[in-house]
Parts: structure tokens; C-alpha cells; sequence
């Protein structure tokens, strides 16, 4: 329906509260197809963001589009294509499962026209049924929220994020209080859903599932967007080889000056050329365990772009 | 969307049993009165209260009177209190929001909600009252007279329509309750404290009325006129207070409608 | 819309809402000025004429006293709604409202009929509802029945003119009455007259020094049309109690009671001939100026000053003990002052002009006294 520009777009996003800076500046980006991992601390302004682009929150001062649509002007015109969870599930105790999704459903039309849907009770009800369906909830449906155990809760959320096959999902710790057989489904899920064409905004503590699960990151520091790129590039090869050796003095006097760091017996040697590194090591009769590019985990690319704060204020 | 609120009410057992309570104190009321036969004394207790041991189809309109100046009113500020807030406090105002369900249309839904247990209230509480007092007070045929407040004699066709009437003016005196509730329902999280301060309203409101020097105040005090139904009941009826009462609630819902408009259309979600 | 904006609307509304009573109640009404003396024999030649609304009487004179007069004090020191249809002065329906019921009152050609709902009670009288000297009635407060009172030997000279206003959404005229009389201790009375018809709509009587009326009755619905017979018309409902009223005999019971003989004339006015006996009561007087004296038994006035000594803002003058309620001023006097006789001294007089009286009661008493040893 819409060009191929960017999903989401903020530019010089800025929120208040009182004096709180929670949001201070985002320019952030997410294109089509993209599984977005929006990364940061608890009070990094994450959630906050959340709400911005979903118009709950409205913003001091910058501009935010939703498929080219600047929002919240044209917040009746786009958020029935996007999904979403923020902080946490919730639903009406004393209903079922099935019927929150179906007052849910109710309480917006959908817009007329094709691709949106059917209109009528048993669209709807078919709606319901698929996405409870998909998250595995379809044999609780009618039992009431209230009888519900935490996991449950959360994939109901998820569907109802899902209800209208959205084009945009936006997810705030959807894999919270999952097992871990419920947060491998979630995954497959959203791989799955990606594949079909969703965007994904995934927003995370986790590191290893945006690893995992990501195609371009954002972090955030104290509302700021310290970075914002391709995993890919951020774990790109970093030009330096890593080399593990217990006779370290000796490699440390071989390759003298090209030694960058040395800790114990690992030695990182600043070289793109691996195979020749080895057959030097090699022929000076050193012995080497391990040897091989040097790649960044994310959690060191996240350690060193965050200032460091004080021990209560990290994220847990 | 009104469908939707109207769902979320009927289906909540809370709702049920405000109605249970409402209709409870009536009926205890008519029981007492049966097994002591002891009617208050005139001018004492609520209207009609007096002439229902001669004809217990009147308990229909005497328990109207007995629930209308305090439960009845706070239980509305309980339901309307509970709207917006309760919604914020439960985490579905999110959702319902990026639904997306424009705030104003929720506004309205929820006082057109809160409007709909009002009248099943007060319809409960004439039919209860009709079938109590037949059961437990006098049990004179239906098709006699009753007779009016001023003596005459009322046809059960003229009784049928001006209680009609009076359902429809209690309910509508009730909106005012209603639309301060939701107003003070977008200003906080707490259902409780949103309903606390609409019933601060009615006991402010109730309280003024009987103080002598707040007597350029009283024309505007919404529960000024609420006991006025009692009027639909004198031969020739007297709308003079019923008109002023209906406009009066509705300038109090035009306002307190606009200032939770007004407060809610830009408000931070943050719950 | 930002929201300042809309708060400013939303508040701007309210104001606007909240002010339209006000400014329609300050609004001029056109119509040529008035002339208060024309406006004076217009109300007295729409005297009788038939009207029916709905009015509301508003008294702040909290009397001091209790049970047999409980009515009396409610009608002057609470607000009464009173439903009227007024065919003649004959035949008319006057229905006191209450949250809880009505007390219908009805002058017909048959009898006097009176409704008690709560009481679910008819209590019928024979003959018409006037007499002489009755106690007051709710009715009484009706703007033209009050006003007929009021105003009933007012003169031209002692009427100026006020700013018309809306009565029940009608133009009425108004007029000023202060009386000359230095003893008269009503220092205003205000008549509006709705200008179609004449009929007074809206009194408000003020005591001397009283920064805003003591009384006031007005109409919030008015119309001067013959009222539907139907509307007038009473036949007891079935089931009800139905009493015949024995006419309560106001001059009988204070005869009983009364000890002493008024004298002919009190402050320059005559005693009023309508009260026909010879000792007891007198009632003197004219217009707005009224006062009534009665020689009390020895037991009867031990007991009223006991109630008047611990009665708020009662004060002691050498003449007795006297309290005033607004215009109403109460004085009981000291028998050794009065020819040993307690005289109670009641009406629209200032104390200056209750003592006068009970100096004038003393004069008399010797006067008797000595008519009676020579």
C-alpha cells in the first residue's frame, strides 16, 4: 500500500517529563522486512519510545512517521496495520482469552477494502480462532484470563498483537516469562512471520536474542541513540587475529610491535591474515590452542558504546 | 464501539452486583414494613414510603425514592469512576488506544455504558419494588386507581406513563454523577479515587443544599432537583423542576464531558 | 488542538454556561419608565383577578417560638414552594409542596377543602376560608395576596419606582413602598407587578437596617389565565380519612386566655372593629404598620418570659422583655409597668414603638384603675 520508504521514522524526538529528558533526540529508522532489535538499560527511554510511535505518548518536540504517515495526527489511518505489546500483556480477568480478542477486535473497525479482512462476526471470529491458534492458546480459549498462568498471558498478548495480521509489529519483551520450549516457539514464530513480509520491532534486554534474531540494531543510552546499524557490520571481522598460545612470551617477543593487547596467554595480533600468523606461530615452534579473527560479541559492542553507570541503575 | 462497553459491562459480575445491592435495600425496607407495620411518619422518611401500606404498587415508585439519594448515585460513581481508570489500572487502555479507538469515541462510549447501567438500575429497582410491595404490602387489584400526591385520582394508564417518565428523569439525573466520575477517571490511574471524588461531589452537593446562606449557590447544585420526579406525581403534573433538572444535568454533562475531552485527548498514556 | 487551548474552551463554556441566569437577571428590560403611583392603582385594580404558577417564598426570620406556632415559623423562616390556581378570591387552590408530598388547600363554593397526602386526609370546612382573624397560611405568601396586604393603605407619596425586571420570564414593573411611620419598623417593601396583567409577582419586604430583605416571594411560573375548573375541583380519592373540619376558632381560644381590656386606641390607630368582643385582643393599625396586644394570665406569662429570657438575642428594656425577628418585634411586658398585668405586644413596630405602646397600656391601666375607685 505504501512505498518502499521507511516503516518507522523519527527525526530529533525528543519527551519530557517535568524535568526528565526520557527521550532526547532519536532519529531512528526501520525499514520494510527488517527484525529491528531496539536495545538498552531499563530507563534508557525504550519503552518510552514504544509509546511515542504508537501515539500514547505524545512528544515534547521532533516528528515521528508510521508508514510515511506523521503520527499521532494520522493515528486512526495507520495503527490498524501495526501490532503490538508493550510492556506486558493485558486482558479483562473475568473474560476468556477468546472473547478479550474478540472485544478487541470490536472495539475498532477496520478500515474498508481488500487485504484488511472481513468485517462481519464470523470473519472476526475466524481472526480469533487462527491467532490463538498461533501462539498455541487455542485449547484455553474460553477458559477465563484470570485462571491463566503468566506464559499464557503473554502469548495471549502476542496474538492479540497479531489479530490483524499487521504489517508492522512492534514488541516489547515478548519472550518474557516464556520457558524456554515457549521462547524457541516465539523465535520461530517471528522468524516465520518476518519471512512472510512483517517488519519487526523487537525491543530487548536480551542481548543473545537479538543476536539471534536481528538484522539491525538500535541502542539506546539515557535517551539517546548512541548506535544504530547493521548486526552484520557490528560483528564484522574487527582486522585483528586472536591468538591463544601457552607459551605467550615467546609469541609475545616473536611478533613484537604487532601485538596489540596481551592478556595471560591471550594475544591479540593486528592481522587480517590468519593462515599466515598460524604457519609463523607455527614455525617458531610455538604452540598454539586456539587461533582466528577477531569478532565482537554484541554485549561488547553494547559494553562499549554505554557510559558506564552506577551499580543500581543497571539493567538487570 | 458502544456495543463493545456495553459487553465489558453486562458481562463484569461487579455489575450485578451493585443491581443486587441496589434492589437489596428496598426489599429490606418493604419486608420491615410488612412484618412491623410500622409507616414512617408523614414528611419523615422518603416519599411515598407513607401510603404504600394501602397500596404496595406504590413501593415501585416509594423504592425508586428510597435508593435515589444515595445508593443509587454512588454506585453510578463506582461504575463511571471505574471507566477510564480502571482500563489504565488493568493495562487495556494501551491496547485499546492503538487499536486504534479514538479517545473522544471512548469517552462517550464509556458515559453512554455508564448511562445503560443507570437505567437498568433504576428499571431493576421499579420492577423489584412493584414486585415486592405486591407480594409483601397490600395487594389491591392492578387495575385500581392510585391515587396522586394531590388527592385525585390517577388512571393506571396515567400511572403507567408518568412513571415512564420518571425512570427516564432519575436516569438522566444521575448523568451529571456519571460525567463528573469519568472526568475525575481520566485525571487519575485509581478507579477509587475517581469515585471517591464524584461521591465528594454529591455529599458536598447534598450537604449545601441544607445550609441556608449557600442559597444563591443552590440553583446550581446538581442534586438540586433530584427528588423532583416526585413531582410527575401531583395532579396536574409540574414540570417546572423536572425541566430545570434535566437542563441543569445536562449543562453539568456538556462540561464535565468537555473537561475530560479536554484532559484526555493529549494525555500521556503511561500505565 | 493543543491543550491549553482546549481547557480554555472547556472553561470558557462553563463560565458562559454558569453566567446566563445571571446576565438574563441583569439584563434591562425594556418598556417605558414607570410611574409608581400609576403602578400602585394598577396592582390595586388587578386586585381578585385570576392567575396560576408556581411560586417560592423564602423567609429568614427565625422566630423564636415552638409548638402551636410551628407553622407559622416555617412559612416565614424556610423556603416554601406553593403551587397556585386563583380563580377569584373566593375560589382558589393553593398546594404547598414538599419533597415528600403536598398539603393542598381549596376555597370552593362548596367548603374548604384540605388534602394532607401524607396523611392520605380530607378535612372539609363549610363556608369560605376567610375570616377575620385566622392564623397565617402558606397562602398568605402568594406575591398578590402579600402585596394586597401590604400595600393595602399605601398612599402615592409613600412610592417611588424601581428598575423593571423578569419575574418567571415575564416584564414586571416595580415599586417601593417605605412607610412613614416612625414606629413601623418595615423599612421597605419592593413590589414587582407583571406588566401585562398588574398582578404583583415578586415582594420583598426588608426591616429597618437589614442589609437584604427578610422575606421574599416570588414567581418562578406565572400566567394570569383563569385556571380549568378541573384543576380546582376536589372530590375526596377513595380510602382516604375524611374529617369535618370544626373552624378553628383563633378569637375564641386567645379570648380564653386573655385577661384584659385593649384600649380603644393604641399609637394614634383605633382598634380594629372586626374583633367583635370586648376584652381580649386588639388588633390596630393600618398597612404595613400592624399591632396586636393581649392581657396574658399571671401563669400563661411567667412561662413566656422564662422562654423569652433564654431565647437568642432577646433583650430586657424597662418595659419588659422584648425580641425582633427581622420586622417582627415581640414584646412582653413587666407588670409593674402595665398596671400589673403582663401585656404580650406583637407586630411590625421597632422597639421604640413596642415601649411606646406599653406606656400607652400603662395610661390605660391607671386610667381603668382610677374610673374604677372614683
Amino acid at each position: 500500500m505504501t512505498g518502499s520508504g521507511p516503516v518507522i521514522a523519527t527525526r530529533a524526538l525528543v519527551k519530557h517529563f517535568g524535568p526528565v529528558r526520557a527521550v532526547d533526540g532519536i532519529d531512528l529508522t526501520v525499514r520494510r522486512g527488517e527484525i529491528y532489535g531496539f536495545l538498552g538499560a531499563n530507563g534508557s527511554g525504550k519503552t518510552t519510545t514504544v509509546r511515542l510511535l504508537l501515539g500514547l505518548v505524545l512528544a515534547t518536540s521532533g516528528e515521528i512517521e508510521l508508514f510515511g504517515r506523521a503520527m499521532p495526527r494520522s493515528a486512526g489511518d495507520v495503527l490498524h496495520r501495526v501490532g503490538a505489546l508493550v510492556e506486558g500483556p493485558a486482558a479483562y480477568g473475568h473474560l476468556s482469552g477468546t472473547t478479550n480478542l474478540m472485544l478487541l477486535d470490536a472495539s475498532a473497525r477496520l478500515p474498508a477494502g481488500p487485504g484488511s479482512g472481513g468485517r462481519g462476526r464470523a470473519a472476526r471470529r475466524a481472526r480469533v480462532s487462527e491467532a490463538m491458534d498461533v501462539v498455541g492458546l487455542g485449547a484455553v480459549g474460553r477458559r477465563r484470563v484470570s485462571a491463566y498462568s503468566l506464559g499464557m498471558r503473554q502469548r495471549l498478548g502476542i496474538a492479540a498483537a497479531l489479530l490483524r495480521q499487521p504489517e508492522l509489529l512492534v514488541l516489547d519483551e515478548p519472550t518474557n516469562g516464556l520457558d524456554p520450549q515457549g521462547i524457541r516457539e516465539v523465535r520461530q514464530l517471528l522468524v516465520e512471520l518476518n519471512r512472510t513480509g512483517t517488519t519487526i520491532l523487537l525491543s530487548s534486554h536480551l542481548l543473545a536474542e537479538v543476536e539471534q534474531l536481528c538484522t539491525r540494531i538500535g541502542l539506546l543510552d539515557r535517551g539517546r541513540l548512541v548506535l544504530q546499524d547493521e548486526v552484520a557490520t557490528l560483528r564484522a571481522p574487527t582486522g585483528r587475529t586472536l591468538v591463544v598460545t601457552p607459551d605467550a612470551d615467546a609469541a609475545h617477543a616473536l611478533l613484537d610491535g604487532r601485538v596489540a593487547t596481551r592478556a595471560g596467554d591471550r594475544l591479540l595480533v593486528e592481522t587480517t591474515d590468519a593462515a599466515a600468523l598460524n604457519a609463523r606461530l607455527v614455525a617458531a615452534g610455538i604452540r598454539v590452542v586456539e587461533l582466528g579473527p577477531e569478532r565482537r560479541t554484541l554485549e561488547e559492542v553494547v559494553a562499549a558504546r554505554t557510559r558506564e553507570r552506577q551499580a543500581g541503575e543497571v539493567a538487570r | 464501539m458502544i456495543r463493545v462497553e456495553l459487553v465489558k459491562l453486562l458481562r463484569r459480575r461487579r455489575t450485578w452486583i451493585a443491581v443486587g445491592l441496589l434492589n437489596l435495600l428496598p426489599t429490606i425496607v418493604a419486608v420491615l414494613l410488612a412484618v412491623t407495620g410500622i409507616a414512617p411518619r408523614p414528611g419523615q422518611g422518603p416519599a411515598f414510603l407513607a401510603a404504600v401500606q394501602a397500596n404496595g404498587s406504590l413501593f415501585a415508585i416509594a423504592a425508586l425514592a428510597i435508593v435515589l439519594p444515595l445508593f443509587l448515585p454512588v454506585a453510578v460513581a463506582v461504575v463511571a469512576g471505574e471507566s477510564v481508570a480502571g482500563e489504565a489500572q488493568a493495562g487495556t487502555l494501551r491496547y485499546l488506544l492503538i487499536r486504534p479507538v479514538g479517545r473522544t469515541r471512548l469517552l462517550v462510549a464509556k458515559l453512554v455504558a455508564a448511562s445503560v447501567f443507570v437505567l437498568l438500575s433504576v428499571l431493576t429497582v421499579v420492577v423489584v419494588g412493584f414486585v415486592v410491595g405486591r407480594l409483601a404490602l397490600g395487594n389491591a387489584p392492578i387495575s385500581q386507581a392510585m391515587i396522586s400526591v394531590s388527592g385525585t385520582v390517577l388512571t393506571p394508564g396515567q400511572i403507567a406513563w408518568r412513571t415512564v417518565v420518571a425512570i427516564a428523569f432519575v436516569t438522566f439525573s444521575m448523568l451529571g454523577v456519571a460525567a463528573m466520575a469519568l472526568f475525575l477517571s481520566t485525571v487519575t490511574d485509581s478507579p477509587q479515587t475517581a469515585s471517591l471524588g464524584a461521591m465528594a461531589l454529591l455529599i458536598g452537593s447534598s450537604l449545601l443544599l441544607t445550609v441556608d446562606a449557600a442559597r444563591p449557590l443552590q440553583p446550581y447544585l446538581p442534586t438540586r432537583y433530584w427528588l423532583s420526579f416526585v413531582d410527575l406525581y401531583r395532579d396536574p403534573v409540574l414540570l417546572s423542576s423536572i425541566e430545570r433538572g434535566v437542563g441543569l444535568q445536562a449543562i453539568y454533562v456538556v462540561v464535565l464531558l468537555g473537561a475530560g475531552w479536554a484532559n484526555f485527548a493529549t494525555k500521556d498514556v503511561t500505565s | 488542538m493543543s491543550r491549553p487551548w482546549r481547557w480554555s474552551v472547556v472553561l470558557g463554556g462553563s463560565v458562559a454556561l454558569a453566567a446566563v441566569p445571571l446576565v438574563l437577571a441583569v439584563l434591562p428590560v425594556p418598556g417605558a419608565p414607570n410611574d409608581a403611583a400609576a403602578l400602585l392603582s394598577r396592582i390595586d385594580a388587578a386586585r381578585g383577578r385570576p392567575y396560576e404558577g408556581y411560586a417560592e417564598s423564602t423567609g429568614y426570620l427565625a422566630l423564636p417560638v415552638s409548638g402551636d406556632f410551628s407553622s407559622v415559623t416555617d412559612l416565614l423562616g424556610d423556603r416554601t414552594q406553593l403551587r397556585v390556581w386563583w380563580a377569584d378570591d373566593h375560589t382558589w387552590r393553593v398546594d404547598t409542596l414538599s419533597p415528600f408530598g403536598e398539603d393542598s388547600l381549596r376555597s370552593l363554593p362548596t367548603g374548604t377543602w384540605q388534602w394532607d397526602f401524607e396523611d392520605d386526609r380530607a378535612t372539609v370546612t363549610s363556608g369560605d376560608a376567610d375570616e377575620p382573624v385566622r392564623m397565617p397560611r402558606a397562602g398568605d405568601l402568594l406575591a398578590p395576596q402579600l402585596a394586597a396586604r401590604l400595600l393595602s393603605e399605601a398612599t402615592p407619596e409613600e412610592v417611588s419606582s424601581l428598575p423593571s425586571r423578569r419575574v418567571a420570564g415575564r416584564p414586571a414593573d416595580g415599586l417601593r413602598l417605605r412607610p412613614r411611620d416612625p414606629d413601623s419598623s418595615i423599612a421597605e417593601v419592593d413590589v414587582w407587578a407583571d406588566r401585562a396583567s398588574g398582578i404583583p409577582v415578586t415582594v420583598e419586604v426588608s426591616a429597618a437596617g437589614a442589609s437584604r430583605p427578610g422575606l421574599t416571594t416570588t414567581f418562578l411560573d406565572f400566567s394570569p389565565t383563569r385556571p380549568a375548573a378541573a384543576d380546582l375541583s376536589f372530590s375526596p380519592p377513595p380510602g382516604a380519612r375524611i374529617r369535618t373540619g370544626a373552624r378553628p376558632d383563633l378569637v375564641a381560644s386567645l379570648q380564653r386566655f386573655a385577661v384584659g381590656t385593649p384600649p380603644a386606641s393604641l399609637l394614634g390607630y383605633p382598634r380594629q372593629p372586626f374583633v367583635p368582643f370586648e376584652q381580649g385582643v386588639g388588633l390596630y393599625g393600618r398597612g404595613v404598620t400592624q399591632v396586636a396586644v393581649a392581657a396574658l394570665p399571671g401563669g400563661r406569662a411567667a412561662e413566656l418570659r422564662d422562654q423569652l429570657q433564654v431565647a437568642i438575642g432577646a433583650t430586657k428594656l424597662p418595659e419588659g422583655i422584648t425580641v425582633s425577628v427581622g420586622p417582627l418585634g415581640l414584646l412582653l411586658t413587666d407588670p409593674d409597668v402595665t398596671g400589673g398585668r403582663s401585656w404580650l405586644v406583637t407586630g411590625t413596630l421597632t422597639s421604640a414603638g413596642l415601649a411606646g405602646v406599653a406606656h400607652e397600656l400603662a395610661a390605660d391601666a391607671s386610667a381603668v384603675q382610677h374610673g374604677v375607685g372614683s
